[in-house]
């Protein structure tokens, strides 16, 4: 009898799985997620994927919707979608998240607690800025192949990483640290809508500069790659395009393989000199001219003039960071793995000290080889 | 009431109940009626009466049982000796007592090999004929020949159809008891080697062999089971599986206690590890007891082939083991509780091809795995002739059709396609029993509380597993309690030089299976 009774309870266990089962027909995968301002209130849009595969699709619809509601905060925003979404959305598959311009220069305590707090929202998703329009409107084009757009534009900043080498992508838990952080202030790339033919194509442009709780301003994609060599620690892939040894007006494309940086903190009399080491090695890719330039005297040369294009790219970041009095390289962390008794004196009026900081950055280049032909190409 | 009044007085014979206990007696032409009576109505006893000796002749009957015995045998060295050679060893002038007539037949004229005289009841006689020996019974004596002349249709030795392998021998068990033990006696030539001999069964009088491998196997365990075997009240075994369960430690459980083989290789190879085997007459399955739970996935051929292959196969078939267990329930679990478990790409192929499915996930697994038990059930007992019907219309109405009509999803199928493939890996069957069951706990755990009721399963299923034994052996050895040397035996399969000790058992003799060089250079 007893038996029966709790076979009986263990069976009553079953209709209890309504309230927590969602079941994949009531639910809809948010792919992105944005926020934006729209006037005093909080503009929540979010990317969700269409049941049907994107292949039997025709080719002029979206496999995507975009859908946005309006609130007082960033919550009641996201709620309000369920006012014209008859499905739950499931923010656990969101892998990017769009920041709203006007919303970021105004101020991320309107939503910074939302993203630290909720269970759903990944802390590993990629985090870019939106420039130059809205966030809904980003989040309704088409990036070219792929059909989710909201996945193509975050796998953007990965893949030119390898390629290109000018942006660095930062995940929603790099930038709550370093909001977060004393010493250290984030930097997002930016995206922005650019038109190729008769399309509007979302491209990344430039970073975001952030300091204490908004956007100070951006850095250019020159000044970006800058930062990308003077970030502390191990950086792969990339290309640097330098002047040739031969003729000034033409190009050498060298490939950089890896590029380490550190930093190298002086603290004497009351003043921070910080050094940065950066040394890198790279391939010899491409010259747009003729002329043998591959053999030893040329590759020095090269190899200095590498060195002119970096020094020059990372002063110019630096330059714009001190002028924005925006710690994006963590140079206030590096004091203070140094020198913690200096940091413990600085730390109150940094942002004084940043902008007049006395910076040296020293530059090694080494070319590692020239791939498939050890002689230039020559038209006979 | 007068038909058996009647029958009474025409008749000298009592009942046959009556009858059958009682002992033989000297006249012939009685224990002839008792035994008429005893067979009345069993068309396939042979009366053979006829006479031998030199005038005035002796009476002279052999009974048996048509079709139980060799005919040639019977022909030749029973019934023509017995009507040719008496006449001539027999010294006319000379008559010989009717008891040293029997004892010259047994010694000197009849020249079968088993060949045994015998004072007994009519109940032995019965029971000798049953098992295909022919009884000789000769006027004035009270004493009868018991001669071995079995021999019967038999299927002959073959490859079991259950335990198929690839390398290694490859005979079974057959039908057979004294075959079997043939072929166990062939692969274990030894006097190590004990055969015992226990009759079970009030009708069917099976013989039941106890077979074990003295000074391996622990004499208390042989001692104990052979005491439970002589305690069995059964009117018929038919099979090893009546054996098991009339044995068992723990009759409620629906794990397998001891583990059914048909290959003699493996039969051999467990003797050799101190485990006893049980044959029943009739059945060509073998009981190994006691067992272990991860003994279920070894293969007898991992220790035929290389072992580091070996080792992978036996490290696949584990993971095997845990999909078919759990790949349902798990699928299940992350449709509908843990969505974001699932790579973005993988869930929006799941949603896509879920659209316009009417039934939750779990509805949808637990027909398609019902389904699937079916058709599996259904493909054992097919008739050869429509089992490609059968499997067209499975795999097309189950896989295709169903699909299409948007009743279950793709992903679905494949999973439970997979699940079933993987349930058949276990090279034991009755592991296999145990996952097609466990696998529907699972599945409602996982629907209901998603991982955590698969966890809770999980730990219900180990905390059950860990407190069960095996006449003795604890049903997760090695593993729990952990004994290291025993389960890199079972994780993977270790060379044959490293295998130096035999699994460990409670009260086991002798452990060592091969010396160590050193130690062989010290003996």
């Amino acid at each position: 009898m007893q038996r029966l009774v709790f076979v009986l309870l263990l069976l009553l266990l079953l209709p209890l799985a309504g309230c927590q089962a969602r079941e994949t027909n009531n639910t809809t995968a948010a792919l992105g997620l944005g926020a934006d301002l729209e006037g005093e209130h909080i503009k929540v849009s979010i990317q969700m994927a269409k049941d049907s595969p994107p292949t039997s699709q025709s080719s002029q619809e979206l496999p995507f919707v975009t859908v946005s509601a309006v609130g007082r905060t960033a919550s009641e925003a996201t709620r309000n979608i369920s006012l014209s979404v008859p499905r739950q959305t499931l923010w656990s598959h969101a892998t990017i998240l769009f920041l709203g311009e006007k919303l970021a220069k105004r101020d991320l305590a309107l939503i910074a607690d939302i993203l630290a707090r909720n269970t759903d929202i990944r802390k590993s998703a990629r985090l870019v800025v939106v420039r130059g329009t809205s966030t809904e409107e980003i989040m309704s084009a088409q990036t070219p192949l792929e059909p989710y757009a909201a996945l193509g534009i975050r796998d953007l900043a990965r893949n030119q990483e390898k390629q290109l080498g000018i942006y660095t992508p930062v995940s929603l838990g790099e930038f709550i640290y370093a909001l977060s952080t004393p010493g250290i202030d984030p930097l997002v790339p930016q995206v922005s809508l650019v038109r190729q033919g008769d399309k509007q194509i979302p491209t990344l442009n430039g970073s975001a500069v952030f300091k204490g709780k908004r956007m100070v301003g951006s850095l250019t994609a020159d000044e970006t790659r800058g930062y990308r060599w003077i970030k502390k620690g191990l950086t792969q892939g990339g290309i640097i395009v330098i002047p040739s040894p031969l003729d000034s007006q033409k190009r050498v494309s060298l490939e950089v393989i890896r590029s380490q940086s550190q930093y190298q903190v002086e603290t004497k009399d009351n003043t921070i000199k910080l050094r940065i080491d950066i040394n890198a090695e790279g391939n010899f890719y491409e010259q747009n001219s003729t002329g043998q330039i591959l053999d030893l005297k040329h590759l020095k040369t090269m190899e200095q003039l590498a060195v002119d294009e970096i020094t020059r790219q990372c002063n110019s970041s630096i330059t714009r960071a001190q002028a924005l009095n925006s710690d994006i390289f963590g140079w206030g962390r590096a004091v203070e793995a140094a020198s913690p008794d200096t940091w413990e004196k600085v730390k109150s009026d940094w942002y004084e000290i940043f902008p007049q900081l006395e910076t040296e950055v020293k530059v090694k280049f080494f070319i590692r080889r020239t791939y498939l032909t050890a002689k230039s190409f020559e038209f006979r | 009431m007068r038909f058996i009044n009647n029958k009474k007085k025409s008749n000298p014979v009592e009942s046959p109940q009556e009858v059958i206990d009682q002992p033989l007696v000297a006249d012939i032409n009685f224990n002839i009626a008792q035994l008429k009576t005893l067979l009345e109505r069993c068309s396939d006893a042979v009366f053979r009466e006829f006479l031998i000796g030199p005038d005035p002749a002796t009476r002279c009957l052999v009974i048996y049982f048509d079709g139980l015995v060799q005919r040639k045998i019977l022909d030749d060295n029973v019934m023509k000796c017995l009507q040719l050679e008496v006449e001539m060893t027999q010294d006319p002038e000379d008559k010989l007592e009717q008891r040293d007539l029997l004892t010259a037949i047994e010694q000197r004229i009849v020249t079968v090999a088993e060949l045994k005289q015998v004072t007994s009841s009519y109940a032995e006689v019965i029971r000798s004929i049953s098992s295909g020996d022919t009884v000789i019974l000769i006027d004035g004596c009270d004493r009868a020949l018991v001669a071995g002349t079995r021999g019967w249709e038999a299927r002959s030795v073959d490859t079991p159809e259950n335990e198929l392998v690839v390398f290694g021998p490859k005979e079974g068990f057959v039908e057979t008891l004294r075959a079997n033990t043939a072929l166990l006696r062939r692969r274990l030539k030894s006097s190590e080697f004990k055969i015992e001999n226990i009759v079970l069964g009030r009708i069917s009088k099976t013989d039941v062999a106890l077979c074990y491998i003295e000074n391996i196997a622990p004499t208390q365990l042989v001692d104990e089971i052979r005491r439970r075997l002589q305690n069995i009240d059964i009117d018929a075994v038919l099979d090893t599986q009546y054996i098991q369960e009339l044995i068992m430690d723990n009759r409620s459980t629906i794990f397998s206690m001891a583990e059914h083989t048909e290959k003699t290789d493996r039969t051999a190879a467990h003797l050799l590890e101190g485990k006893i085997c049980i044959m029943v007459d009739g059945s060509p399955m073998v009981l190994v007891l006691p067992t272990s739970f991860p003994r279920f996935w070894v293969s007898p051929e991992d220790y035929y082939i290389h072992y580091i292959p070996a080792s992978l196969f036996r490290m696949g078939r584990f993971v095997a083991f845990l999909l078919a267990l759990t790949l349902p329930s798990i699928y299940v679990a992350v449709i509908s509780y843990h969505q974001e478990m699932v790579p973005t790409a993988l869930y929006l192929t799941i949603v896509a091809s879920r659209q316009g499915v009417p039934f939750p996930s779990f509805v949808e697994a637990f027909m398609l795995e019902l389904t699937f038990e079916m058709l599996r059930e259904a493909g054992l007992r097919l008739p050869r002739a429509v089992g490609p019907a059968v499997s067209i219309v499975g795999a097309l109405i189950i896989g295709d059709a169903a699909v299409r009509a948007g009743l279950v999803s793709t992903p679905m199928v494949v999973v439970v396609a997979f699940t079933g493939i993987a349930s058949f890996v276990s090279p034991s069957y009755n592991a296999g029993i145990i996952i097609r069951l466990a696998r529907f706990a699972f599945l409602a755990a996982a629907a209901v509380l998603g991982f955590l009721g698969i966890m809770i399963v999980f730990i219900l299923l180990l905390v059950r597993m860990v407190s069960l034994s095996s006449f003795g052996l604890p049903y997760l050895t090695p593993v729990a309690p952990l004994n290291t040397q025993e389960i890199s035996d079972i994780l993977i399969r270790r060379p044959w030089f490293k295998l130096h000790k035999r699994p460990y058992e409670e009260g086991m003799q002798n452990q060592v299976r091969m010396k160590k060089p050193e130690e062989g250079s010290e003996s």
